[in-house]
């Protein structure tokens, strides 16, 4: 059951909350589109539209539509008004809201938040069109203290905001700025998205948000977590029905309900990962937190395709505005890699990991074009914008991320075949343009580089990138073997990043002797390539350098756990450079047999499964597909 | 430098940490090398303010409030030079932030010393600056002696420009033994004034044994 509570306050008895002239004619259009609506899909009978009410008028409409109604309900609130903060909250002012008693006289959001938490809401939808309205964000701040007023549990909320938090929300002809353009989308005027019947409201913010792009006294704000499945806000007015069905997941499937304590035991923590996206997406993070979510549904769940497509909704509406184009490839790359345990025995499963490999594909080439131009507008653009001296160790992992993604977008459109020769065009161009710009930043430094290095060399070639392949090759065996074989471990902490960059620098071997990869798949990696790429005289020239060095190959007994955060069931395939393997030729013939082994995992032969693989290396860089260069 | 460019993999966290340890080890650098001319316990760190005010046994000036100095260093990294990996930048770096950060101290501290000196008189003149062993006498004869936290007697230590301090060696050598004796017999008389001033601030404590 889904219900609307539209409020516009226009009168106001305190003089220092001036009357407004739109504030009900926002709430009664949007009334109108949501509820009396032919196509609605709001209640009818339980939606109430309020003018100007009193703060006991306001409260009661809220408390019923939240509390009385039996069965799942769906929330969602219009407020035209004034809005106040204070002392880090935010409040709706109604009729006789005083303002120097706001929290008696006026509808906490704080509040507000508590009730739709104890009543189970299962989704809530809040727009506001008031002054300071993204001060609403600092309620849910609130709720996340541990010491706060409590967890804030819900794992449905869309909040629509029309202003910043230090921003006024203005009217013009009588309707608010924000509101006019959210009816533009209800209306169909502005057409959102054409692919589903419905659409939700972090849909709706993002597109008020481009129609208010030129507004530089009022930016909205919008937000949103949806874990129980796609939020729904409103119809569709601009919905194309397919000609043929689209496979994928239903519009109307959400979780069941025995995983509702399930993904709200979670929701915290997905709160807490979703607010620090501002400080950057943490895909590691994101994805061990969605595989916790996911090991806990019970065994027989349909959930679990619903969750990540929910989460890779809400999670991309949030990084769409980041300036870093690869967030939200690392996204979907995750939601990818979460699913691959359940890849094969799911149709569901595999049909949203198809989904989403290709909208991956697409956010590939759409962030290659992205930095391909960066890098024609300046050429220092790939150097961080918050240190200079850290990027002598991460300019060089940063690099080979790119690299190992651009090579990833290959592998995968050639099994989706999805190949492009416009795509792979600009794919071609950035690889030039880097070896032309960042020569030298191509260095052997950490075993984190290896499945990137792996993914791109093996492709390389397909992509008719072989010279620029080589070039690549030459540069990392040369560093390599410049730095005696030496590379730290993969996922080194910041600190001891510092500590093996000075160690190196000052050829300290005993530092970094603690932080080095000992086995290495940085040399297993080369030396599989200098095969492919016919180069195994420049690893026979120098491979006597690293006499006792020990190389790994890791080969997971299925590559369906090749996300788990450790991977138990496995071989590492370990050999010593001097004692087993003298030459590329002794290392291939191990090679061989280690290829007949992966062979025996009947699931790599699905091309979901390997998708899947090559995403969790990519956002999990301690392991290596090796399978990709069959 | 801040600004909108897209920059993939910010890897903001990790970055972070490594700048932190990058500033911990530059400390580290400076406190060691500072020790060299400063003992670390006159060293006071302070977390609040900008003004303090200590009470010196020797002036005795409660008006006497001073202000802290904020030092600054600038060090250019052409970016070219982090594309090109080059390592060296990370020792020069800190080195060029560490000396330079010692000159500004070092130079701070002769010219609080100077400031002092011309308030309590302690100048010595040097006429058409000639270096002359009796101005080493005079020298010694205005400075009071130390006594350390060890119990010890402190003397006092001269700093001079290289050729200043050859110079000096050079005059001071050349006197007799009838010299070296007025200079044992200063010596003698300073460091005992210095053990009884000490034992004097010693006795004011209530519990204070003499032996």
């Amino acid at each position: 059951m889904r219900i609307l509570v539209a409020i516009g306050c226009d009168r106001y008895c305190n003089d220092e909350l001036h009357d407004l002239s739109g504030a009900e004619n926002d709430a009664k259009a949007v009334f109108d589109y949501l509820v009396n609506k032919e196509n609605s899909i709001y209640d009818k009978n339980r939606s109430v539209l309020l003018n100007s009410p009193s703060s006991h008028e306001a409260r009661d409409a809220l408390q019923n539509a939240i509390f009385d109604s039996s069965g799942d309900v769906e929330f969602c609130l219009f407020f035209a008004g004034h809005g106040n903060v204070k002392d880090g909250a935010y409040f709706l002012c109604v009729k006789d809201t005083a303002v120097d008693r706001l929290s008696v006289s006026a509808i906490s959001i704080t509040e507000l938040f508590m009730w739709v938490n104890e009543a189970n809401v299962r989704d809530s939808s809040i727009v506001i069109d008031a002054c300071q309205a993204g001060g609403v964000a600092y309620d849910v701040a609130t709720f996340l203290k541990p010491r706060g007023i409590g967890r804030f549990g819900s794992p449905s909320i869309s909040v629509l905001a029309a202003a910043a938090a230090d921003q006024e929300a203005r009217e013009i002809d009588g309707q608010g700025v924000a509101t006019s353009a959210v009816l533009k989308c209800l209306s169909g005027e502005v057409a959102v998205q054409t692919d589903r019947p419905t659409l939700s409201l972090s849909e709706v913010g993002h597109s008020v948000a481009e129609l208010m792009r030129d507004e530089n006294q009022q930016v909205p704000v919008y937000w949103g977590l949806n874990l129980f499945g796609r939020s729904t806000f409103s119809s569709n007015p601009c919905f194309d029905e397919p000609k043929t069905p689209i496979i994928g997941l239903p519009e109307s499937l959400n979780s069941s309900a025995e995983d509702e304590p399930i993904i709200r035991k979670h929701t915290a923590k997905v709160w807490e990962l979703y607010l620090s996206c501002s400080k950057g997406f943490d895909a590691i993070s994101f994805l061990r937190l969605t595989k916790s979510i996911l090991r806990d549904l019970p065994p027989k769940s349909t959930g679990v395709p619903v969750i990540v497509d929910a989460l890779a909704n809400t999670f991309q509406q949030l990084l769409a505005e980041s300036n870093d184009p690869f967030e939200e490839i690392e996204l979907l790359g995750s939601c990818i890699a979460s699913l691959l345990q359940y890849a094969d025995c799911n149709d569901m499963v595999t049909s949203v990991m198809n989904i989403m490999s290709n909208r991956l594909l697409e956010a590939i080439y759409s962030a290659t074009e992205v930095i391909l131009f960066s890098i024609d507008e300046n050429r220092f653009s790939l150097l961080s914008d918050r240190s200079a001296l850290a990027d002598l160790y991460y300019l060089p992992i940063r690099i080979l991320k790119i690299l190992g993604w651009i090579g990833a977008g290959q592998y995968i459109a050639k099994l989706l075949g999805k190949e492009s020769p416009e795509n792979l065009l600009v794919s071609q161009k950035l690889v030039r343009i880097i070896l032309e710009e960042y020569t030298n930043s191509i260095v052997a430094v950490s075993d984190e580089q290896t499945c990137n290095l792996f993914i791109f060399l093996c492709m390389a070639e397909s992509m008719e990138l072989s010279d620029e392949a080589e070039q690549v090759f030459g540069l990392l065996c040369h560093t390599f073997c410049k730095y005696d074989g030496i590379i730290s471990s993969a996922l080194l902490s910041g600190s001891n990043a510092y500590r093996f960059i000075k160690g190196r620098a000052e050829g300290d071997k005993a530092v970094q002797d603690e932080l080095i990869s000992s086995p290495t798949e940085f040399l297993s990696a080369l030396i599989l390539v200098s095969d492919k790429l016919e180069l195994t005289d420049v690893v026979d020239d120098v491979i006597e350098q690293f006499d006792y060095a020990s190389a790994n190959l890791f080969v997971p007994d299925s590559y369906t756990s090749f996300a788990d955060e450790r991977v138990d069931n496995g071989v590492n395939y370990t050999f010593m450079i001097g004692h087993d393997v003298w030459c590329v030729k002794d290392f291939m013939e191990r090679w061989s047999h280690i290829r007949s082994q992966l062979g025996r995992d009947s699931y790599i032969k699905s091309p979901i499964v390997r998708i899947g693989s090559i995403c969790a290396a990519l956002v999990q860089p301690d392991r290596t597909p090796w399978f990709v260069c069959d | 430098m801040a600004d909108n460019r897209k920059i993939p993999f910010r890897l903001t966290s990790r970055i972070s940490g490594f700048d932190r340890a990058l500033s911990e080890d530059i400390s580290s650098v400076f406190i060691e090398q500072r020790k060299a001319f400063m003992p670390s316990d006159n060293v006071l760190g302070y977390t609040h303010g900008t003004k303090w005010h200590a009470r010196s046994a020797e002036t005795k000036d409660d008006n006497e409030v001073n202000e802290m100095q904020t030092h600054s260093m600038q060090v250019e990294i052409p970016f070219q030079e982090i594309i090109d990996n080059e390592l060296d930048v990370l020792a020069r770096y800190r080195d060029e932030l560490v000396s330079g950060m010692m000159q500004e101290l070092m130079s701070v501290m002769y010219q609080t010393i100077s400031e002092s000196a011309n308030k309590t008189g302690n100048v010595v003149g040097s006429k058409g600056g000639v270096f002359k062993a009796e101005q080493f006498v005079e020298m010694l004869e205005k400075i009071e002696f130390g006594v350390g936290r060890d119990g010890k007697v402190s003397f006092p230590e001269i700093h001079a420009g290289p050729e200043l301090a050859e110079k000096m060696t050079r005059e001071i050598s050349a006197q007799g033994p009838e010299f070296e004796k007025r200079i044992q017999e200063i010596t003698e008389k300073k460091t005992k004034a210095a053990l009884e001033k000490e034992n004097e601030r010693k006795s004011k404590f209530p519990n204070h044994d003499d032996d």
